[in-house]
């Protein structure tokens, strides 16, 4: 039996062997021969006898294609807005994917987005070489002008979405609320009433505060019957 | 550079400035209220002085050297002070390496104003021999982690420095030479001034901004108030302005907070 | 007179001044994730020696035309604060030593990054020694690491450092500022503690090639150590006991 170096809910650092010999691992790791080593500050979950994943602690937003994000207007140019999503990587919106094609030479950029706005976007195309390319063609997407903006660990959306989009679907059943869920770690609450946006910007943080969580829908659960008891 | 940390969303800027129309703040403090305040003396040994202060997040260390040298020409009967500040990378993304900019120049002269002013030493008090030998004191300052309101922090963190600081006693001879020895006293203390600011955001002023309030305000006013109450330095910053009956305001709401923040420094410096 | 071997620095008994052994390293205690503003954060202290590290990063690199094409920009900051020395105030302006501190940390932690993985973006490190006893260039990398992890950077190793000394003809562990100042040499090392790789190494004195040997074993050794205080730190900040650095002030 090739031996295994960690446990459930550990904190590995960086150099850190995790496993010996024929294991699946995901996340941040190093492979050198038959060892697996950790590649970043992570926490580890044995998720089968032979399955480990590493879960990062900090982990900066990287674009993908297709990823919905929320951005925020850094800088109108001439024929393009420059979007800050949270990453190293400062993404640009071109104005062809944000105006029809008569308004785009000659409107005024800036009437549209403005520095400062939130719009949601998703992801056209990024290969490390050249800027993240944006799109806001699309129904749900454009600028973003109501409800609570919250904030948590880019690492940590997929437990807010989970396991098809059960997590979302129940926060957002139980408070009254929209999510709009970026990759990128930002995620806007809209509600018909303050106190349901509060309370779901409180599960959301709260289930994003520790790295791993075991059952995410069970702990949204907790938190959603916490939240509520708290608004009474 | 990090355009992205001085830019807040506009939905969020929105929420801020209407929270503080109904009397609300985002961290949850009443308008006059100010952040929870902890002084530590004696973070730095090779100092003769040092201090750290934290306002919430925002924190800010502060360190006393005092030799032995000549006066400044123009008074030779004073001790001298030289305050220095550097905002610096550590304490906040928005804070570029290099040397000292208009910012971190502001900061320094609006804390060695204060502490002039008070006057927080008594200088005449540091002169061993008149026009030859006289006490320099040096005060450095460095936020180290900027939520807001680093000149409150930082004034803080000097007074607190100067009520911690111990210098060798000097004998005089006859002949003007001077021998140490190992006993090592305060520095002569005239007062303690404290520093308090004040931001205005929309028709509203809250004691103590934290950075999202700086980002949102339209000015800022700093107070430096002694022992008896009484001002002994201003600095208004910030592109919006004040009007008279809100310079008044502000005052009274600086007046209301100086008292506690003294006392937490004296008992700081005593418990050392 | 105060040049090398004017003082004493060892007893009767083969003790140091401090009453350590040759061969004892002084205490060590680091903290990671302390302040709020940085991406990752570490405070030391070692011995008298207190310093603070931040990390930024991985983040657009401004000036913009410093960016690396196909890789991350590593850039480090050593400067020591005005009263952290024990002599008179040090003026605030970066000396040539801080200068060439700077550039072997970088160089030593520079390894242990994959710095291939984030292309035209840059990771900071500010150092900021609060205050100094000896050492502080290995104390320096020794944190500067842990806040690099601390950060999130990915990297195949920590990196570790400590100082050997020599003293009365004799090789000691953890050289302090007394032992560096009247010692008759020193010899500063850093390695990943898992890969045995040397990253820093700089000598300050004469030494022959047997004590080169010694030095390095004598370092190896002791950074095993030291890279289970990093490892600790990092484990307790994230296991949800570490403190925020001041927060155990006067209330």
């Amino acid at each position: 039996m090739a031996p295994i170096y960690v446990a459930s809910g550990q904190v590995v650092v960086p150099g850190e062997l995790v496993a010996e010999g024929h294991y699946e691992v995901s996340g941040p790791h190093v492979v050198v021969g038959r060892r697996v080593y950790a590649k970043a500050l992570s926490v580890a979950v044995v998720e089968k006898p032979k399955r480990v994943r590493l879960i990062p602690i900090k982990q900066r937003y990287i674009p993908a294609e297709g990823d919905l994000v929320i951005g925020r207007v850094i800088e109108v140019g001439p024929t393009y807005w420059l979007v800050d999503i949270n990453s190293p990587y400062t993404a640009i919106l071109q104005a062809s994917e944000a105006l029809p094609r008569l308004q785009q030479a000659s409107r005024d950029l800036s009437e549209v987005f403005q520095v400062g706005d939130l719009v949601a976007a998703r992801v056209l195309s990024f290969d490390f070489t050249h800027d993240p390319l944006l799109t806001v063609r699309d129904p749900k997407l454009g600028k973003v002008s109501r409800g609570l903006l919250v904030e948590v660990p880019p690492s940590r959306v997929s437990r807010v979405i989970g396991r098809r989009g059960q997590v979302a679907n129940l926060i957002q059943e139980a408070l009254k609320v929209e999510l709009l869920v970026g990759r990128n770690g930002r995620i806007m609450v809209v509600g018909r009433e303050p106190d349901g946006e509060v309370a779901a910007a409180y599960v959301i943080q709260r289930l994003c505060a520790q790295p791993y969580v075991e059952d995410p829908l069970e702990e949204a659960r907790k938190l959603i019957s916490q939240a509520a008891g708290g608004a009474r | 550079m990090e355009r992205a940390h001085t830019l807040i969303p506009l939905p969020r800027r929105e929420a801020i400035r209407s929270m503080i129309k109904r009397g609300e703040r985002i961290d949850g403090r009443k308008p006059d209220e100010y952040r929870e305040v902890k002084i530590e003396v004696g973070v730095a040994g090779n100092a003769d002085g040092s201090a750290r202060v934290s306002l919430g997040h925002t924190k800010a260390i502060a360190g006393v050297k005092a030799s032995i040298g000549p006066p400044f020409p123009d008074s030779p009967n004073a001790g001298t002070l030289v305050v220095h500040a550097e905002l610096i990378p550590v304490a906040s993304p928005i804070f570029e390496p290099g040397p000292p900019d208009e910012n971190d120049i502001e900061l320094a002269r609006v804390v060695d104003r204060g502490l002039r002013s008070a006057p927080a030493l008594k200088l005449e008090d540091l002169v061993l021999v008149p026009a030859k030998h006289v006490w320099r004191v040096f005060i450095d300052i460095y936020p180290i982690d900027h939520d807001g309101n680093f000149i409150d922090a930082s004034g803080l963190a000097a007074m607190a420095a100067l009520l911690n600081a111990r210098v060798p006693k000097y004998a005089v001879a006859p002949d003007g030479t001077l021998s140490k020895s190992e006993e090592r006293v305060a520095l002569p203390i005239a007062d303690v001034p404290v520093f308090v600011t004040i931001a205005k955001i929309g028709d509203a002023l809250v004691v103590d901004p934290c950075y999202e309030e700086e980002l949102v305000m339209d000015a800022r006013l700093t107070f430096v108030l002694t022992k008896d109450g009484s001002v002994c330095a201003m600095q208004k910053g910030g592109r919006g302005g004040f009007s008279v009956d809100e310079i008044v305001r502000a005052l009274e709401m600086a007046q209301k907070v100086a008292p506690e923040l003294r006392a937490k420094l004296e008992a700081a410096a005593r418990a050392a | 007179m105060t040049g090398k071997g004017s003082v004493k620095l060892l007893t009767e008994d083969g003790r140091r001044l401090d009453g350590r052994a040759l061969n004892e390293m002084r205490r060590l205690r680091i903290e990671a994730g302390v302040l709020k503003n940085a991406d990752g954060s570490a405070y030391v202290e070692w011995g008298r020696n207190k310093i603070l590290v931040a990390v930024y990063g991985p983040r657009e690199t401004h000036p913009r035309h410093e960016a690396l094409p196909d890789r991350m920009l590593l850039r480090c900051r050593y400067s020591m604060l005005p009263f952290s020395v024990k002599e008179e105030r040090k003026s605030p302006t970066p000396t040539r030593r801080e200068v060439e501190i700077s550039k072997v940390i970088r160089e030593a932690l520079e390894p242990a990054i994959f710095l291939e993985d984030y292309p035209r973006t840059s990771v900071d490190v500010y150092i900021e020694v609060i205050e100094a006893d000896g050492s502080t260039r290995v104390a320096s990398i020794t944190a500067a690491a842990v806040a690099l992890a601390d950060a999130g950077i990915p990297m195949m190793d920590l990196v570790a450092g400590v100082s050997i000394g020599k003293i009365e003809g004799k090789l000691a562990l953890d050289i302090n500022g007394l032992e560096d100042q009247y010692g008759e040499g020193d010899m500063p090392i850093a390695m990943m503690p898992r890969l045995g790789e040397v990253t820093l190494l700089q000598a300050d004195g004469r030494f022959t090639r047997e004590e080169i040997v010694q030095a390095l074993s004598m370092a190896r050794e002791a950074i095993q150590r030291i890279y289970e205080e990093q490892r600790r730190a990092l484990k307790d900040r994230y296991s949800g006991v570490g403190l925020e650095y001041g927060s155990a002030g006067e209330g």
